[in-house]
């Protein structure tokens, strides 16, 4: 633990500080940490790869684990490459998207967004807890 | 007889898969070019530009690069790279 977090927690068992403020002053530190490149991925460095780490119990004979680590850099290209995909076709994936439910534009789908969502994907994970599997898909 | 003696765990199926990508298109290469002028004929008369079509399916295939698929079953274990 560090001085300053220890020195943050004293001041709140000597009732110096409300619980509240301790927190406040927890989380600045933790941010100015995060802002002087202390922690690992943390900042201003990009996810390169997405990765799906699941783990699961079920099908009997054992446990099974499945590891996939995919480049980003794959998502880009090929949401570039649905530029190949011919206008009636699109039409076509629009009207099945909408009867699934799902209102979706292929149309905007353009390379210049794509940035803007892997950039967001940074802080994606997904946690499933089941009772014998074990899901996990992040960026890293 | 192919089954496991008793007490034993039965026979693991290993796969161990290292593709080397930029190799493995330099080998392919001469039967890719005649496939590759086949494809921009077909996407001329669909109405895309060929061009920029080609283009992007080669980043996309060399975007692969880096793939990595692992899985540990029971009866398996498969391992994929691509480099």
């Amino acid at each position: 633990m560090s001085q300053d977090r220890l020195s943050v927690l004293t001041l709140l068992s000597e009732g110096k500080v409300t619980p509240q403020e301790a927190e406040r002053l927890l989380s600045a530190m933790e941010g100015g940490a995060g802002r002087t490149g202390g922690a690992p991925g943390g900042g201003a460095s990009k996810p390169k790869y997405l990765r799906v780490l699941v783990d699961t119990l079920e099908g009997g004979d054992g446990p099974t684990k499945v590891n996939v680590r995919v480049p980003l850099q794959l998502l880009r290209a090929g949401v570039r490459l649905s530029s190949i995909i011919p206008p009636l076709a699109r039409e076509r994936v629009n009207a099945a998207m909408a009867e699934n439910g799902v209102p979706f534009d292929i149309n905007a789908l353009k390379p210049e967004n794509i940035d803007e969502l892997i950039d967001q994907l940074n802080d994606l994970t997904v946690d499933v807890d089941k009772e014998h599997t074990k899901v996990r898909v992040f960026c890293e | 007889m192919n089954a496991a003696p008793a007490g034993l765990a039965p026979p693991r199926r290993r796969v161990r898969l290292w593709i080397p990508l930029i190799l493995l298109l330099a080998l392919l290469s001469p039967l890719l070019i005649p496939v590759l002028a086949i494809l921009a004929v077909v996407l001329a008369a669909m109405g895309v530009n060929p061009g920029q079509a080609l283009r992007d399916l080669g980043r996309f295939v060399l975007a692969a690069r880096g793939t990595h698929i692992e899985v540990e079953a029971p009866g398996a274990s498969v391992v994929i790279t691509i480099i």
